[in-house]
């Protein structure tokens, strides 16, 4: 039984986690977690300005 | 205030250093030779496609330094272009402009690199030059006074070689001294009736309600003018009153009724000054010498050889990736298996030990295999990139890429897209072309990017018999390069078809300098190497795991304990135990609620030939494609109690029929449908934000799942028949 409340908490977590993820990879405050991405290496600051959309 | 705008803020009241300067001129290697970072750097244009900011090192103010993407002028053309001249005219929303530039120059080519030069001096901000490549000049036999360069040009030159580190103190101390020096403005010459016209202007757009936004110094009036159709113009149109278009085309008709064209006068008036400069201090040397960079391009840039040489190139690689790897997987998942035999008996029986062993180390570990894949796949382009071949391919497939409707521009971030299509989303931001800048973003994702290698390997390893075409041609390496060529040639079609229906327009223009050749750094090539084989083993402890968590819960639970007794009792009575065990463990994960959803969409799937369970597994690879090879470990480590890799559980796996769930037509369907599909949430994110529009994203993944469902079904209908 301990270890299947272990698990859901697990579960809470990882799922967390991955719309964490899911919001900045849409927001463009991370990349797709490869590393190259260069949104991944930095902020929104460095996303093109509002003139050019 | 919240974290964001306290950056903001300290941005703002932060003195800043941009570099900036014509692409390939060293920028980022000179910015990481300055902050201390790592940036990426590469001998080709379109690296660095935003602003990168860090810290000046090893001085006493407190400087923030700026990457800038290239450009040759301030004219801008395409996005990347556009950040940096937002950047220089003080034009970007959240960024102050910069005190100083340090503009870096090729010194092996000042004269074309002086152009952009001269336009920076006249923004107002304090400059610095940094002649880089300076050993470059030297061994070419060019030399370059300094002191006279300087003079000429009214601003402090320092020589650099940024990739060594040599002249950055100098460069530090000349930065600094500017910061403290009155700014002095500077003016072009223009022609008299130019400057009659930009005084009238000037007082025009004083005189009326300009928004806020709009051109307010007499540069940025000179740009309009001249940039016809550029940037420049569009923001003073769309900030002024009406009536402006009229009298901006007035002030234009007025300069060429003088005699001037406006087209060439910019272009024809610096660079006759820069060549008088330039006469004054550079000498050049008498014979231009034949070097070995000339003779090795006379073969690798040829229409013939070139490209047979390219192509020959790909086929080593990809064989290579395929077999110096494999010895080196087996040993990983030696290890993997040692740790999950040690590991079991310390771990209570239940949920816990079936989540370590079939989730963490079946699932998460069946993806870590592959990372001596994908170091072998980076050293080789890092060898390339590093020794110059990489800008010489781009030249090549410029012709290619022409008979696609792109142009070479689009090479660079489709040869990104091989380790990942967001960098090279990004990347397209250097196509001046909206119409080609779009295609190419369409078809990126074509490319096989990295997250594909596991999916290619297992399959071609567990289904491909390893046997020699005509005694030299391995039969596994070619199918692994025939992935990589269908994702080519299915992105050119769709590059074509696009480019002639939906975005039809001009093709941008290709120019690029191309570097010497090189014999490649092993720190640059081995740091490479590091950098991917870090991402993805940080992908596989990440993204990854915390899908596997997901992926586990839901193929583990509900495990309702009758279960087990109800098999059990059905089970005939000569049945061994190892069976029972079986029989139990396919009875709870056919209930399971992946089980549950997997029979849902098995009709979708059963016409590729596959089963539930990669259907599943395809379904729970959106957030990142190497979660098929996981969810795949999972199910198997789940359902199979026999011992083994995830390879050979592959090639014992049963339908509930007894037929083979997986085959070699299933298994080149699988391949099919993974080089095709758009099974990656970040791609279309990124597609997504690059374009402001969901229509993109939605047509890139409808036409790829399409693509790909048709290619897999055909592959393993065709097959069928074949094998």
């Amino acid at each position: 039984m301990w270890q299947d409340v272990v698990m859901v908490a697990l579960v809470g977590v990882a799922g967390g986690y991955l719309v964490w993820r899911l919001w900045r990879g849409w927001s463009g405050r991370a990349g797709c977690g490869c590393g190259s991405c260069p949104a991944g290496r930095s902020v929104g600051h460095l996303r093109q300005g509002s003139d050019r959309r | 205030m919240s974290r964001e705008a306290t950056a903001a803020t300290a941005r703002r009241r932060a003195q800043w250093v941009a570099v900036a300067g014509n692409p390939n001129t060293g920028k980022t290697c000179l910015f990481n030779a300055l902050t201390g970072f790592r940036q990426r750097v590469g001998n080709y244009p379109g690296v660095t496609v935003e602003k990168k900011t860090g810290a000046l090192r090893g001085s006493h103010l407190p400087l923030q330094v700026l990457d800038l993407p290239g450009t040759y002028s301030l004219a801008a053309r395409s996005p990347d272009e556009a950040i940096a001249v937002d950047v220089l005219t003080g034009r970007q929303p959240d960024m102050p402009r910069p005190e100083v530039v340090v503009i870096v120059v090729d010194a092996t080519n000042l004269e074309r690199n002086l152009y952009l030069a001269t336009q920076i001096m006249e923004t107002g901000c304090g400059v610095v030059v940094a002649l880089n490549m300076i050993d470059l000049a030297h061994a070419g036999g060019i030399d370059i006074s300094v002191r006279q360069l300087s003079r000429h040009l009214g601003v402090p030159v320092v020589p650099t070689i940024a990739n060594r580190g040599r002249g950055l103190r100098k460069l530090r101390a000349a930065i600094e001294r500017q910061l403290d020096a009155p700014q002095r403005e500077r003016r072009w010459c223009w022609p008299a009736v130019f400057e009659t016209q930009l005084d009238a202007l000037e007082t025009e757009v004083a005189g009326r309600a300009v928004a806020e936004c709009g051109p307010t110094s007499r540069f940025e009036l000179a740009r309009a003018m001249l940039d016809i159709g550029g940037q420049a113009e569009r923001r003073l149109l769309r900030s002024s009153a009406d009536g402006m278009a009229a009298r901006l085309a007035g002030a234009r008709r007025a300069v060429e009724a003088a005699g001037h064209d406006l087209i060439t006068l910019e272009a024809t008036m610096r660079y006759g000054w820069i060549h008088d400069v330039v006469d004054a201090a550079v000498h050049h040397p008498e014979t231009v010498r034949t070097t070995w960079t000339d003779r090795i391009d006379a073969v690798v840039t040829h229409r013939f050889w070139g490209l047979l040489l390219f192509v020959a190139l790909m086929g080593v690689v990809f064989t290579s990736v395929f077999s110096w790897a494999a010895p080196l997987s087996g040993g990983i998942e030696g290890l993997l298996a040692w740790i999950g035999d040690r590991t079991a008996p310390l771990l209570p029986a239940g949920a816990l030990r079936s989540f370590v062993i079939d989730g963490l180390i079946a699932g998460v570990g069946a993806v870590l295999v592959f990372l001596p894949q994908i170091l072998i796949l980076f050293l080789f382009v890092a060898l390339m990139e590093d020794c110059g071949y990489m800008s010489r391919a781009a030249f090549m497939m410029d012709r290619v890429m022409r008979t696609c409707g792109l142009s070479g521009t689009s090479f660079i971030p489709l040869l990104s897209s091989f380790a990942c299509a967001v960098p090279a989303i990004m990347a397209t931001r250097t196509i001046e072309q909206q119409q080609d800048r779009l295609a190419t973003i369409l078809v990126a994702p074509l490319m096989s990017c990295s997250a594909r290698i596991p999916i290619y390997v297992i399959m071609i390893a567990a289904f491909v018999p390893p046997i020699m075409i005509w005694g030299w041609l391995p039969l596994q390496g070619l199918i692994f390069g025939a992935m990589y060529l269908l994702g080519i040639a299915l992105a050119g079609m769709a590059a074509w078809l696009l480019r002639k229906t939906l975005l039809r327009g001009g093709t941008s223009a290709f120019v690029m300098e191309l570097p010497s050749y090189k014999v490649p750094s092993p720190a640059t090539v081995l740091y490479r190497m590091y950098e991917r084989g870090r991402e993805f083993v940080l992908r596989a402890g990440t993204i990854i795991l915390a899908v596997m968590v997901l992926v586990w819960a839901a193929s583990y639970y509900p495990r309702p304990p009758a279960l087990a007794e109800q098999v059990e009792a059905a089970a005939p009575a000569d049945v061994t135990p190892a069976q029972l065990k079986a029989a139990v463990a396919a009875a709870h994960i056919q209930q399971s609620w992946l089980g549950r959803g997997g029979r849902l969409i098995e009709p979708v799937v059963r016409p590729l030939g596959w089963d539930w369970k990669i259907g599943m597994a395809t379904l729970a690879s959106f957030p990142a494609r190497e979660v098929v090879i996981a969810t795949l470990g999972t199910i198997y480590g789940l359902a199979d109690t026999e011992e083994g890799t995830l390879r050979d559980k592959l090639r014992a796996a049963k339908r509930p029929d007894g037929q083979a769930a997986l085959s070699l037509p299933v298994a080149l369907s699988i391949m099919v449908f993974f080089a095709l599909c758009c099974q990656c949430g970040a791609t279309l994110a990124v597609i997504w934000r690059e374009t402001n529009s969901w229509r993109w994203p939605l047509l890139g993944w409808t036409y790829m799942t399409g693509l790909a469902y048709l290619g897999a079904l055909l592959t393993y209908q065709v097959a069928r028949l074949v094998v």
